[in-house]
């Protein structure tokens, strides 16, 4: 549908390229407007003042800013999965072609259904929820908060993943100066003469600040000409960095920063939005003051407006909101947008002035000591009730109020710390105190200097103070002659009026009602106030609200406002989308992933891969004919027990030790001995937490004196090295040991199998002789491979097999990996994955991941020989506490079903047969449980009381999550080859 | 040395380097380079200190720093622990080459498999890396080395030539994620000057149809 866009409220002036037309849609219906405007000057341009719904009584609504602020004026913007719900249509830079759609209604935003729920407000008032949804209780879930949701709200997501693309990035400076207003741009002037490295941040895509929104602020010079000459200045300079469209929303701790910054809307390249975290030696928060209504019956109607947003959209956008603009206010600044309507040809039929002595000649009628007390119309206001000071009421026909209720500095980033700000009596509001983040100053209306003078020099003044301190040298910025009045104000907060709601919250639909409801109910300090009414919540967090809702309590509870107090301020400072926060790291890029040498090799055999930690490793082999994958494990398994099978294991840890006295580290390190193993010999070693838990285990092997490798599992790879480095360094920082992480250098295979050595011999080169007798099991080596390629061999088995891990640099480990399936091709190598190493180290006894699980000891472990008595090392003397051995220790010991067609589940307990599934009867849990093909039977490993003194009893295991309960018989950890033989031949 | 079946692959997968260019920035994988973990032992400092000066023919680097003369660099990886750095072509075995020139007050690893290099070139770097790393750039100069953090991954930065000239050291098993990564945040900012080649995909699964049961 398209309509025929008249422009009607448009002005002369104004900051837009009047020589270019945009076109764009809302609600479907066109409207055209220019480069400079925003979606909702261009809306109010085309005589569109109807943008949104309430979030609770869906009343309609205008906007009531002309910035971040806004809490009315909310869209959806785009379509398809791009679509941008809640976005403010008063700062939405307008570009050709933007589809913005109104929220939160039903039908349409004219006719919208829901707007019944006004009809209701009587019963929907503070905490209506909390007494209404209380029975039945299983009812909330599923039947009151789903239909509350639908009823209330703002946008909607479209729920598909967002195309767009995010980033984020770092970004170092001397000075940030937050806010291109007058105080901002001196400020940024001053460091950047001084040499210093400079970031001006400005939310706007325009430079200036109300220097673009109010006339006659500079006695002389154009404002215009001012700012250009500014940014001209700054754009020239190397060390300066302008950041248009960046918004600085939260003050860190030691001066970091962050910093959302737009891209223009349409760019032809670069990322959505780019989330910066900015590193400042010293800020100047220069960003202004928000103006605050006055809450009054009726307030909320399309077309009533914030006076200096009024005084904004003619002079920046050129355009009048209303034909007719009644101002109410309670401070000069009202003054000051009659006098810019009327300079433009609009009608002004009066200022209302709460303040009894107000002026009065100034060439309209001024109504002192009066208030407005009601409002009428419904999409659009159309006139308004007064109250004068004599108590007569008198009606005036207006289709547009300008409200002037004082303004607020923003101060939020002073107070992201958890500092509070000082109120100041002299022009009724809040102000940064004294104590603020570090190396942060506010100037300009941000610290309530509100004359356009002392905004100048504020902003000067604090960057030069900033400067000496980081030793450049003050720079005298001559600044234009300006206006120098601070505003007069008289705080009024709201008119009591019978009848009528006075809205106090405008996004969250609160109302002076709500407030004195929630005093009444003794919601009284202002964090309660605040989450009983929701006061200050919602996406606008309360900018324009906050500061009246504590006035109306702090009335009701005869306080003063720094009595009653402020809520916390928290980043961010606007809505900043969870898109920007993840940048880059989405899907498949959301984390790091770490590649195993062999990583393309096993996806060119098809390998299906698991995490473990940020590795990618391959879990089996799949091959066709195999449709269950427990088909292909059995199968590697079984081919690894009958020949020869192959396995990836670079992912352990690995940890290179040196120095004269590495022995005697690794000694304190481990429980178990490590000062005597021979040159070429490898050990297994328990490494024991402080309090005596089992921390990690792994292998050792000794290549020289002075040099070990020792092997960590993949999960705690990072943290055990973390741990060897604090007691290197800390510890015994008199002994000579030097550690450093060699994971990354090796490729390392695991070749199990009864034909592994076999294997081995046709890649090992001859003159190594790897046979039972010169290579027996633990010995290691440094020996070359196919033709002199450097490499390492480990006599180990994790499996339980004759077995061996070698090793060589990891750029030859996809050759490796290949030449050994050639070599044993006879023996029909097979390739296996993590879980079939996980079903072999079952079938064998070996504790992993699941038995090591951070509540156990060597004890628990049947490793309670292993901790030497012989030495002292970490963990040892607490792994003997008394409280650690009582009779009905926990011992590891292994499961077989009495019915092999029953699985065991890990985390299954372990009770009495027959006794009932309570904790006190507990007596244990199975840490680990997998099929043996090799036994054809499920098998697991657990922790039971007393286990290895109970072996050939049988239990039950229970697992009350599934409803299963299983007998088993309790049988020793090795189900496979106990005495170890195979290892050995 | 090794038969012809055990082929070197390079960092990123490929039998050969991966390169991408934009306007102004490249990015290059590099495998040119031997690196050993060189560490002074304990008391021995004085020994260490005059090795090095024969070796390399400059005293070790402090912190942050880099150090270079004909084939050898070197920059400081942590308290008496430096990275050396020399040609591939000519030093295969740099740690035997290291342990035998500092003997016994030294300890030595090789590393030369353990990191993916990356050489940055181009006026544009320091609008890439600004995105990656959280290193006030303007203070790193020619000849100095960093630890960095580059999507959740240590490496090392170091800079070769003010400005426009600097190397990544990677994790090699993080290779495609880091490389993704500056890419990504090349692609944001830059055109590139042709269509890159990409390195085989890392997904979960290797082909064949998902296999749980």
């Amino acid at each position: 549908m398209s309509a025929p866009n008249r422009l009607s409220h448009r002005l002369p002036g104004g900051l837009i390229d009047r020589k270019r037309t945009l076109s764009f849609r809302f609600d479907g219906r066109e409207y055209h407007g220019h480069p400079g405007d925003t979606l909702a000057s261009a809306l109010l341009a085309g005589g569109r003042m109807l943008m949104g719904r309430s979030f609770k009584y869906h009343r309609p609504r205008g906007p009531l800013t002309a910035g971040s602020e806004e809490p009315n004026a909310l869209v959806e913007l785009g379509g398809g999965a791009c679509r941008e719900p809640n976005a403010r249509a008063t700062t939405t830079e307008l570009f050709d072609g933007l589809e913005a759609r109104s929220q939160n209604r039903w039908p349409s935003l004219s006719f919208d259904v829901l707007a019944v729920n006004d009809l209701l407000a009587p019963f929907l008032t503070a905490g209506f929820y909390y007494k209404t949804f209380m029975w039945p209780r299983s009812f909330w879930d599923k039947v009151y908060e789903p239909a509350i949701r639908r009823a209330a709200g703002l946008g909607r997501l479209s729920g598909a993943a967002d195309p767009d693309v995010y980033d984020k990035g770092f970004l170092h400076c001397d000075l940030l100066v937050v806010g291109g207003g007058p105080a901002g741009l001196t400020a940024a002037l001053a460091a950047a003469r001084a040499g210093a490295r400079v970031i001006l941040a400005e939310e706007d895509f325009r430079f200036g600040g109300r220097l673009n929104c109010d006339a006659g602020l500079f006695l002389g010079a154009d404002q215009q000409d001012w700012i250009s000459a500014c940014v001209e200045e700054l754009s020239s300079l190397e060390n300066v960095r302008l950041m248009p469209r960046t918004m600085v929303f939260g003050a860190f701790d030691h001066g970091i920063f962050g910093a959302l910054e737009n891209n223009p809307p349409q760019a032809a390249s670069g990322p959505r939005q780019v989330l910066w975290r900015i590193y400042a030696r010293r800020t100047v928060l220069a960003a202004g003051a928000v103006e605050r209504p006055i809450a009054f019956a009726d307030n909320d109607r399309p077309g009533i407006m914030l006076a200096g947003a009024v005084r904004a959209y003619a002079n920046r956008w050129a355009v009048a909101v209303g034909r007719q603009v009644v101002v109410f206010t309670n401070n000069d600044d009202g003054y000051r947008t009659a006098a810019d309507l009327m300079a433009k040809g609009v009608e002004v039929p009066a200022i209302v002035d709460t303040r009894s002595d107000a002026a009065v000649d100034v060439g309209v009628p001024v109504f002192a000591g009066a208030a407005v007390v009601g409002t009428s119309g419904r999409l659009r206001l159309s006139g308004v009730k007064l109250r004068l000071s004599s108590g007569e009421e008198r009606s005036l026909k207006c289709d547009a109020l300008a409200l002037g209720g004082g303004w607020n500095p923003n101060l939020h980033l002073t107070c992201h710390q958890g500092h509070r700000p000082v109120w100041r009596e002299d022009i009724a509001a809040f102000v940064p105190g004294k104590a603020g983040p570090p190396g942060l100053r506010a100037a300009g209306a941000a610290c309530g200097a509100f004359s356009t003078a002392n905004a100048l020099e504020g902003g000067r003044d604090a960057a030069n103070d900033a400067l000496e301190d980081l030793g450049f040298r003050r720079q005298d910025v001559k600044l234009p002659e300006a206006e120098g009045r601070t505003p007069s104000i008289v705080a009024f907060w709201h008119v009591r009026s019978k009848g009528g709601r006075a809205w106090v919250d405008f996004q969250n639909d609160v109302t002076v009602k709500d407030v004195e409801l929630a005093h009444r109910e003794n919601f009284r300090s202002v964090e309660h106030l605040k989450r009983y009414t929701t006061l200050g919540m919602a996406p606008d967090q309360g900018k324009t609200a906050n500061v009246i809702g504590l006035a109306v309590m702090a009335e009701l509870s005869g306080r003063t406002i720094p009595e009653t107090g402020t809520t916390t301020f928290r980043p961010p400072y606007a809505p900043v989308s969870v898109a920007a926060f993840a940048g880059r790291s989405t899907g498949e890029d959301f984390r790091p992933r770490r590649l195993t040498p062999s990583h393309d090799w096993a996806a060119e055999q098809g390998a299906h891969f698991v995490e473990a930690g940020l590795w990618l490793r391959a879990q089996w082999f799949p091959r066709p004919g195999e449709s269950h994958w427990r088909q292909t494990v059995d199968r590697e398994v079984l081919a690894t027990r009958g020949s020869v099978g192959i396995c990836d294991v670079s992912t352990l840890g690995k940890i290179d030790v040196q120095g004269t006295d590495a022995a005697a580290f690794l000694n304190r390190v481990y429980c178990n001995g490590f000062a005597k193993l021979p040159v070429g010999r490898v050990r297994y070693g328990l490494m024991l937490r402080e309090d005596g838990m089992a921390m990690d285990d792994g292998t050792t092997a000794r290549l020289a004196e002075d040099h070990f490798v020792t092997t960590t599992t993949t999960a705690n790879a990072v943290a055990v090295f973390r741990h060897m480095e604090f007691c290197r360094q800390s510890l015994w920082p008199g002994l000579d040991v030097q550690l450093v992480s060699t994971t990354e250098a090796w490729a390392q295979f695991a070749v199990a199998g009864p034909n592994s050595r076999r294997v081995l011999q046709r890649v090992v080169d001859p003159e190594f002789d790897i046979s039972n007798e010169a290579f027996p099991f633990m010995a290691c080596g440094e020996i070359t491979v196919c033709g002199g390629l450097r490499a390492r061999l480990f006599r180990i088995s994790f499996s339980g097999e004759l077995a061996y891990e070698i090793a060589v640099p990891t750029r030859y480990g996809d050759g490796l990996i290949r030449r050994l399936m050639e070599a044993g091709r006879d023996f029909d190598i097979t390739p296996y994955g993590t879980e079939a190493l996980g079903v072999m180290r079952v079938e064998k006894g070996h504790a992993a991941g699941g038995e090591l699980n951070g509540t156990v000891t060597a004890r628990n472990l049947g490793m309670e020989r292993m901790v030497s008595a012989k030495k002292d090392s970490i963990g040892a003397p607490l792994s003997r506490r008394e409280s650690l051995s009582g009779e009905d220790v926990l011992k590891l010991v292994g499961f077989c079903p009495l019915d092999p067609a029953q699985p065991l589940v890990a985390g299954s307990h372990l009770l009495p047969e027959g006794a009932a599934a309570q904790a006190s009867n507990d007596q244990g849990y199975l840490t680990s449980a997998v099929y043996s093909p090799t036994l054809a039977t499920p098998i697991a490993l657990g922790f039971l009381k007393r286990g290895d003194a109970r072996l050939g009893e049988v239990v039950d295991v229970a697992n009350p999550l599934m409803g299963t309960r299983v007998r088993a018989r309790v049988v020793s950890p090795h189900f496979f080859d106990p005495e170890g033989g195979r290892l050995r031949v | 040395m090794s038969d012809d079946l055990l082929k070197p692959r390079f960092p990123l997968g490929g039998a050969s380097p991966f390169r991408s260019e934009y306007e102004g920035f490249s990015i290059s994988e590099s495998m040119a380079n031997s690196f050993v973990w060189l560490a002074c032992r304990l008391n021995r400092q004085a020994d260490f200190e005059r090795m090095a000066r024969e070796v390399f023919g400059f005293a070790m680097p402090g912190p942050g720093g880099l150090a270079r003369r004909s084939a050898y660099s070197t920059f400081w990886t942590g308290p008496g622990q430096w990275m050396v750095v020399a040609p591939f072509s000519c030093h295969r075995d740099l740690e035997t080459l290291m342990k035998e020139g500092f003997g016994p007050s030294a300890s030595v690893t090789d590393q030369t498999d353990a990191w993916l290099r990356l050489d940055l070139e181009g006026v544009a770097c320091h609008t890439v890396l600004e995105r990656l790393v959280a290193l006030p750039l303007h203070t790193v100069g020619e000849g100095s080395a960093h630890r960095v953090s580059v999507h959740h991954t240590g490496c090392f930065l170091g800079c070769l030539g003010m400005a426009d000239r600097y190397f990544l050291l990677a994790p090699r098993s993080s290779a495609r994620s880091v490389f993704h990564a500056l890419r990504q945040a090349a692609e944001s900012v830059l055109t590139p000057l042709a269509a890159p080649r990409h390195p085989p995909v890392s997904g979960l699964s290797g082909g064949g149809a998902p296999h749980r049961g």
